[in-house]
């Protein structure tokens, strides 16, 4: 078992190098470079080629990125253009609300979409399933950031129940501010969710062994969890793991949308600002987490499918 | 994960050759067919998705036949004195009420279509071929080949999508050709393995000794035997990916970082909305409902292209 994890582990590291040198080579298109940005219309060429030197820009791209890595090992991502500030303090200043948002996400999801599947293939073609499966075929069609914006004309214009934006500062107020937002952002996942949940228990629900736990007296509740759901979760695990990027991704969006002080809304508003190396630091950070959580969910499969438990259980 | 996608994959393509030779007579697609059309929802879907293909196609014609008058007098154009204006059975220009510009929506929802739907395709198309080209290879040579593209489209795959999107628009800039790029590109690495999926599965096929034996080249095995093989698993994964672009291509307009207002693109035409909640509603509703209409026909349209392929397969 500790074999499979050290190799996970070890194996994420090229591709964490390589992610971060495909981010760093896409943010190095931009048509204007730091040093343009920086000095703006006041650049002589001088002055620019001066700048472009201080800042390693005359170096060639590899060189450029080794710096890059090197400095982030020792965490630092450089300075805003903007404001002069330190990304990565930025950035871990918002990370924690970013986390907020995306794990109580993954939990509204998977706290619905698993039951609402279990008792949908439970109770295959009547109207609670039919119900079940209509919704979740509209959650995986609606815009996350169209159902927000729904939510607050409902909730906050009309009824006046949730604040439409920003996060709040006490827990009673913060929790107040997160029920949209995180709503928002878990409407693809739920909906992805339950569906695979109904169709990965609708195949173990026909199999002999469940007739056979039935008939020896089994409890219907260890039925439906030990025998069926234990069985269906590989699949459902799977759906859980390439929603987390979809998640990331919406939160993004979302943030966006609610004024939530989290990466994504600082992403945007630095691409608004041209500041290239917050981007660039933002799209690192997520996509480390991205990779981390993968990492999770394959070490999670390792603890649930018997085929991978037995490969490396000498 | 990824041994899910390839039995999958797998199970499609035995059962689709399966279909060919139990007799009927009828050949794949006819049988396809057959079965498609059982599937109510998908014929549904199918007539939705044809109703928007003509409604992008027809008001391009207007915009021609008008040359641009139209389009620059309803579409862009503004009428203050109606802004905001709610919506209303009198005339079809109002039947979605007007914007913040006194624009009517249900015009810009109708000349919004051609967004979603060109730059979709269009998307799904090139990343088809980039991802087809890129996962045969890798496929049929199999080896040291198959092992350098398929690490480098792990490492695309580690980016989360949207924000891989939103990355290349950061650095290429704002404008249409950038948002096809950034929207294509982020693609390509699902559509390899998919392809790359369904090519292992025939490589290994008597058919394709067969062609082989008779002398044809690699090129000639792979376009004529494999690919056509391969294309029910490539065409579901393909529409399942427009309806994927549509909301990713409203969500980047939303953010003011794809197609910009006074464009009539769908999500670009959300950006706004919020400052006008309190007087509007119908602002948000509309585009809205038609990305979600979109997307869910397009959803609907490909699990029908996929039980019909492969209707031993549960869902």
């Amino acid at each position: 078992m500790y074999r499979y994890i050290l190799k996970r582990v070890l194996l994420l590291i090229p591709v964490l190098l390589s992610v971060i040198f495909v981010v760093f080579f896409i943010m190095s298109l931009t048509p204007t470079d730091a040093a343009e940005v920086i000095l703006g219309n006041d650049g002589t060429p001088e002055s620019l080629a001066r700048l472009r030197q201080e800042l390693g820009l005359d170096k060639p791209l590899l060189v450029q990125y080794v710096n890059y890595v090197r400095n982030l090992l020792k965490g630092d991502m450089g300075t805003s253009y903007r404001s002069g500030l330190s990304i990565s303090e930025q950035i871990f200043d918002k990370l924690p609300n970013t986390m907020i948002l995306a794990c109580s996400a993954v939990l509204i999801a998977v706290l619905i979409g698993i039951p609402a599947g279990i008792i949908s293939a439970k109770k295959q073609y009547t109207a609670f399933d039919n119900t079940v499966t209509f919704v979740a075929l509209i959650g995986a069609a609606v815009p996350g950031f169209w159902m927000g914006l729904m939510g607050v004309l409902l909730f906050s214009v009309k009824l006046g129940w949730l604040p439409a934006a920003r996060m709040g500062k006490t827990l009673p107020l913060l929790l107040k501010s997160l029920i949209l937002p995180a709503f928002t952002v878990s409407t693809n996942t739920c909906a992805m969710i339950t569906r695979q949940t109904r169709s990965s228990m609708l195949e173990v629900i026909k199999q002999d062994y469940i007739d056979t736990a039935r008939s020896k007296g089994v409890k219907e509740s260890v039925v439906t969890f030990r025998h069926m759901l234990s069985n269906a979760l590989i699949p459902i695990i799977t759906v859980i793991g390439l929603q987390i990027g979809v998640l990331l991704g919406g939160s993004v969006i979302t943030e966006n949308v609610f004024a939530w002080p989290g990466i994504g809304k600082y992403v945007v508003d630095s691409i608004t600002n041209r500041d290239t190396p917050a981007v660039l630091g933002c799209v690192v950070v997520i996509s480390v987490l991205f990779s981390l959580a993968n990492l999770c969910v394959d070490l999670l499969y390792a603890f649930v499918d018997p085929r991978i438990k037995s490969q490396y259980s000498k | 994960m990824r041994g899910d996608t390839v039995t999958t994959e797998t199970k499609t393509l035995k059962t689709a050759a399966a279909l060919c030779e139990d007799g009927s007579g009828r050949t794949l697609w006819q049988e396809m067919r057959r079965r498609f059309k059982k599937n109510r929802m998908a014929v549904v879907a199918l007539c939705v998705l044809s109703l928007l293909l003509l409604i992008s196609v027809s008001t391009l014609i207007v915009d021609v036949a008008t040359e641009k008058a139209f389009y620059k007098t309803y579409i862009v154009g503004q009428d203050m004195p109606n802004k905001l204006k709610a919506p209303s059975l009198e005339s079809v220009r109002d039947l979605f009420g007007r914007d913040e510009f006194g624009r009517s929506i249900f015009f810009r929802v109708l000349w919004g279509a051609r967004y979603s739907l060109f730059i979709g395709i269009s998307t799904v198309g090139v990343a088809v071929l980039a991802g087809g080209i890129l996962g045969a290879l890798a496929g049929y040579y199999g080896g040291r080949l198959d092992n350098v593209i398929m690490r480098v489209m792990d490492v695309l795959l580690a980016i989360p999508y949207t924000l891989f999107a939103i990355a290349i628009v950061a650095a290429l800039g704002t404008s249409i050709v950038n948002l096809l790029i950034a929207m294509t590109i982020p693609r390509i690495p699902s559509m390899a393995r998919v392809v790359r999926a369904a090519v292992m599965t025939v490589k290994d096929r008597e058919f394709i000794e067969a062609g082989r034996a008779a002398g044809a080249s690699d090129l000639r095995i792979i376009a004529k035997y494999i690919l056509p093989n391969a294309a029910s698993s490539i065409i579901v994964q393909a529409t399942l990916s427009v309806a994927q672009c549509i909301l990713g291509i409203a969500a980047l307009s939303y953010l003011s970082l794809g197609v910009k207002p006074p464009l009539p693109e769908w999500g670009a035409m959300l950006t706004s909305a919020k400052s006008f909640f309190r007087d509007a509603w119908h602002i948000t509703v509309f585009p809205g409902l038609a990305i979600t209409v979109s997307v869910l026909s397009l959803n609907i349209f490909g699990d029908g292209l996929r039980d019909a392929l492969d209707p031993k397969q549960k869902r």
